[in-house]
């Protein structure tokens, strides 16, 4: 593997992990032996198809799962024998989640969606200040079920990014949106990355989305195969599939 | 949905195990009670006289309906019990020397009959010969008719007259100290003068003989021999207390049980519904089998059969053991001989017809949801909840709201049927918890009324006749009494319009201050000069009230009779009196200064002196001690008590407990994945907890006021619907009431709480990232 910026700080350093479930009777190795490295202000795309592990590294990258062997640090921190509690901590103070299915709270306005993470954090970004930077400013005391499928994934990206955490996991965020919407949720994802310096690490199975990546890892049943650095990023409004 | 599944069974167990207990213990009780009355010939009416002769034996059995009369000489007596200092009273009926009296007949627990050369022989009553530790053979000295005497006790009984042995003119139960006994009779009537007579008669009429003309008759042939009034079995004390009981445990039967099926139903509608919302995918699929609707619904209307037959079993097995351990209870006060638990068939097939009532309605709001649902529908996820601004939008209050706390208010608007039954459920259980602790400390204000500010005496005497005022200054001499006050008891009719009231009007010397008269509240209230004062629930009863003009009706041969004003009304608590001054009576009577017995205060350093001097005194009828009537009042109700408190906070709770967990339940199923998410955010689990019982929380806030008003009107409504001639209680409501209730709530809250927040710790995080809501 190559450390494409290798002269940024390593973010999260994933060493020989391996993760196995119990699924009844059997043992299913979701993770095999995978190592990496993420730098600060990367955008990063894992691709792979479903039981690829791709999910399963996001998990143990955003502190929601532990490996079963290996390491994972965070900056000087070892998340993998981290305690409930320093995980939820690392969740709160420097992890920005977005969802395929948004999750956002359908009893808050999007405004109240974004305070509810503003008031867990110090320093946070002011939260009308997050829904303009997606394109809500005007829709910020709508409910969820007053707004369309893409205008939620952009609530839920303003309130990933208004604690200004130090990275943005992404799972499959245009996995529920149609082509149009899709693109543009893509591409309030590249502004962040690009106006804040967030780093970004995505996960997808739609190979298209790669092309927009810095680096592109991919993932065949638990393992990385192989990382590619594309020679020229598109803009997410070049993308098609 | 296990949890909740325990929930619901736990409450509909508490109703059912409620029905089964009262309704078994009520058959129970009817059922020992009428086969008693039926095996000793349980009198329909009772006389009381001066004197009469037995040659009116014919005459009575000649009235229409009657079919035996017993003819007996009852006396009270003083009992000097060994061990105890203190005297004893006791009542003593005469029964045939040989063979049983043809109506009220004993029950012999031990010993034998008399003989016919019976002498100081006495049969005892079973209770106090226990309660003493009697045996036959053994001894108790007694004064009988001015005359000390030594009984020798033969043998031990029940008798149907004295189910409950109340001590006469009280509510008080004491079997050490109050003597039921029976002896020969031509012994007992050589004692009291009563060769060839009587004063007392029990009749036993035909069925369906109307027992109203039987009494007219008895006055007006008994009149000129002192008679008091005829009663009916109704008015018979013992049988009074019994019946009442009985008709209470069968409204307990009906009301409680009713309380708890609704509340599960209510639990079940919403726990079962939720059900079927997370099966929607399998109900879609069993459709497009080509499933009916019918076959679908049956299905869970089988869960709803399983929750409530798993309460039932419960109720059932738990109704027996209640059931059990009631009439045992009950055993202890009512002095029944057959008194055997068992549980009628009706009662098991109404439990099972109610609790697939239950099921039905429980299954109600699913089964709906069922039918309505398309099968397409059906595949696809359930909608998201829809939220827009409401109430706290409006009101411009939502601003003040953290968004943490906007989402607890909200959630809990959104549904606002299912959170007013919450709130109106909660509020139940809070006002039972308000009434159960109203009744804990009204009893401890009767006392405190009762024993404290109306009666202040040490010892109350009664002499067997009137007495002269030198009687005064005989009780003044005694030893250890420091201050006598006389008072004078006159058995009269109270007529006022078309009704009439036997009762006592007492007069007293000036203002009294041992024995006062008294409010419910404890406010002394002063005997008029001029007129009398009459308890109000009397007063109210018949119709007349401060102002009016009553006539009194001596109750002898004389029949004298008094017209007077009503110049005070009194709310006392225990029986219902007239009360005037000596100027008024003595107008009335025509007599100067006679005492029927006096209030005594006794200096406690001379007490043992005193006790020695009355219990040989020959006038007394009785002696009763303040301090061991209180002790006795307190010992006789406070198991009782003790136990309904017991039994209505474990109800009380285990209905908010069923409603606040199964909410809270039902909250996390629906509101898994954003709870879940939250907790991804960043929250911990203590921040999703106070969110998901924050919702609890709000309802319980609003519950608990409606909860105190609901406690504090039943309470106000309880004491006129439980109001007799013997007592009545007072309404009054304490804080600390309210606040217990309260504080009871909110920990059962809490409790619930702790299993709530087992289940957070299981949220599934990364399943969240998955799902589609």
């Amino acid at each position: 593997m190559h450390d494409q910026h290798s002269s940024r700080p390593v973010l999260f350093d994933v060493s020989h992990v391996t993760k196995s479930y119990r699924m009844g009777e059997l043992d299913v190795v979701a993770l095999n032996d995978v190592s990496l490295t993420i730098r600060e202000s990367d955008l990063v795309v894992i691709l792979g198809a479903s039981g690829s592990g791709k999910s399963t590294l996001l998990n143990i990258l955003g502190g929601l799962d532990v490996p079963t062997s290996g390491s994972v640090r965070y900056r000087e921190t070892d998340l993998s024998h981290a305690t409930d509690a320093e995980l939820t901590s690392f969740r709160r103070s420097s992890v920005g989640f977005v969802f395929q299915f948004y999750n956002i709270i359908p009893s808050l306005t999007a405004l109240e969606n974004v305070q509810l993470v503003t008031d867990l954090v110090d320093a946070p970004m002011d939260p009308r200040e997050a829904l303009e930077l997606v394109g809500l400013g005007g829709r910020i005391h709508h409910f969820p079920s007053q707004l369309s499928g893409g205008e939620q994934q952009r609530v839920a990206i303003a309130r990933a990014i208004a604690k200004r955490p130090d990275v943005l996991l992404c799972d499959e965020p245009t996995g529920a949106l149609d082509f149009e919407t899709g693109i543009l949720v893509l591409e309030v994802i590249d502004m962040v990355h690009r106006e804040l310096d967030a780093t970004v690490a995505l996960i997808t199975h739609n190979a298209s989305i790669a092309d927009m990546a810095e680096r592109v890892i991919r993932m065949r049943s638990g393992s990385i195969v192989e990382e590619v650095v594309p020679v020229k990023r598109k803009l997410p409004r070049e993308l098609s599939w | 949905m296990r949890g909740q599944l325990i929930a619901i069974i736990l409450v509909i167990g508490a109703g059912i195990a409620n029905y089964v207990a009262f309704q078994s213990t009520h058959a129970s009780l009817v059922r020992s009670q009428q086969t008693y009355y039926a095996e000793s010939n349980f009198g329909d009416v009772w006389l009381q006289v001066r004197r009469a002769p037995m040659a009116l034996r014919e005459r009575i059995e000649s009235i229409d309906g009657v079919t035996s009369v017993d003819m007996r000489v009852v006396a009270g007596v003083v009992v000097d019990i060994p061990g105890l200092d203190d005297p004893a009273s006791g009542i003593i009926t005469s029964v045939p020397a040989r063979g049983q009296p043809p109506v009220n007949r004993l029950s012999m627990r031990s010993g034998k009959w008399f003989s016919p050369l019976s002498d100081n022989e006495v049969i005892v009553s079973y209770a106090f010969a226990s309660a003493n530790g009697f045996r036959e053979g053994d001894t108790i000295n007694a004064i009988v008719n001015g005359r000390w005497m030594r009984l020798t006790i033969i043998g031990t009984a029940l008798s149907p007259e004295w189910v409950l042995e109340l001590v006469p003119g009280s509510m008080m139960i004491d079997n050490k100290r109050f003597a039921v006994m029976w002896m020969a009779h031509e012994e007992l009537a050589s004692l009291y003068d009563m060769e060839g007579a009587w004063n007392s008669a029990s009749i036993d009429l035909a069925p369906g003989t109307p027992v109203g003309g039987v009494l007219a008759r008895l006055d007006a042939m008994l009149r000129r021999f002192g008679n008091t009034g005829a009663i009916a079995r109704d008015d018979q004390l013992s049988h009074k207390f019994l019946s009442d009981e009985i008709r209470q445990a069968s409204m307990t039967a009906l009301i409680v049980p009713a309380i708890f099926l609704g509340v599960a139903v209510f639990l079940l509608n919403i726990s079962l519904l939720r059900f079927v919302t997370t099966q929607r995918a399998y109900i879609a699929i069993l459709k497009a089998f080509g499933y009916s609707n019918m076959r679908i619904s049956m299905h869970y209307i089988g869960f709803a059969v399983v929750a409530v037959a798993g309460g039932t079993v419960l109720g059932l097995v738990g109704g027996f053991a209640i059931g059990v351990k009631l009439l045992k209870l009950y055993l202890d006060f009512y002095r029944l001989p057959v008194m055997e638990f068992d549980v009628p068939v009706f009662v098991i097939i109404v439990t099972i017809a109610a609790s697939l009532l239950a099921a039905c309605l429980g299954a109600v709001a699913a089964v709906r949801t069922i039918v309505r649902l398309p099968p397409a529908e059906a595949m696809r996820p359930e909608a998201p909840r829809s939220y827009r601004g409401g109430m706290i939008e409006r009101m411009g209050v939502a601003r003040f709201f953290t968004a943490r706390g906007l989402m607890i208010v909200r959630n809990v608007l959104r549904r606002p049927v299912r959170a007013g039954v919450s709130v109106l459920a909660i509020a139940l259980a809070m006002s039972i918890l308000v009434l159960g602790r109203y009744f804990l400390e009204m009893f401890d204000s009767i006392i405190d009324v009762q024993f404290h500010r109306v009666a202040r005496e040490d010892a109350v005497v009664t002499f067997m006749t009137p007495r002269s005022h030198q009687a005064v200054h005989d009780l003044a001499a005694l030893p250890g009494v420091m201050s006598v006050e006389p008072f004078r008891a006159i058995a009269v009719d109270l007529l006022f319009g078309r009704s009439t009231k036997r009762t006592v009007v007492t007069s007293v010397l000036g203002d009294p201050v041992l024995h006062r008269m008294a409010s419910m509240s404890g406010t002394p209230v002063h005997v008029p000069a001029e007129g009398v004062a009459c308890s109000s629930f009397m007063a109210r009863t018949m119709g007349f009230g401060v102002g009016d003009t009553i006539e009194l009706r001596q109750i002898d041969e004389q029949r004298r009779r008094f017209r007077v004003v009503v110049s005070a009304l009194v709310e006392d608590m225990m029986g219902v009196q007239v009360y005037a001054s000596v100027g008024v009576t003595s107008q009335f009577l025509r007599e100067q200064g006679s005492i029927s017995g006096a209030y005594l205060q006794i200096d406690p350093l001379h007490r043992k002196e005193f006790y020695r001097v009355i219990k040989r005194l020959p006038s007394m009828s009785s002696v009763v001690f303040r301090e061991r009537a209180m002790r006795s009042f307190d010992e006789s109700y406070t198991q009782f008590m003790d136990i309904s408190n017991f039994y209505i906070i474990f109800f009380a709770t285990l209905i908010a407990f069923g409603v606040v967990f199964n909410n809270a339940r039902i909250a996390l199923s629906e509101r898994g994945n954003e709870l879940a998410s939250l907790r991804v955010l960043g929250f911990s689990n203590r921040d999703i907890t106070i969110v998901l019982l924050g919702e609890q929380l709000v309802i319980i806030l609003a519950a608990l006021p409606i909860g105190m008003l609901g406690g504090v009107l039943f309470s106000m409504w309880m004491p006129s619907l439980i109001a007799t001639d013997l007592f009545r209680f007072p309404f009054f409501m304490t804080a600390r009431n309210l606040a217990n209730g309260s504080v009871t709530i909110l920990v059962v809250a809490a409790i619930t709480g702790v299993f709530i927040r087992r289940r957070i710790r299981r949220l599934d995080m990364i399943a969240v990232l998955k799902s589609h809501e």
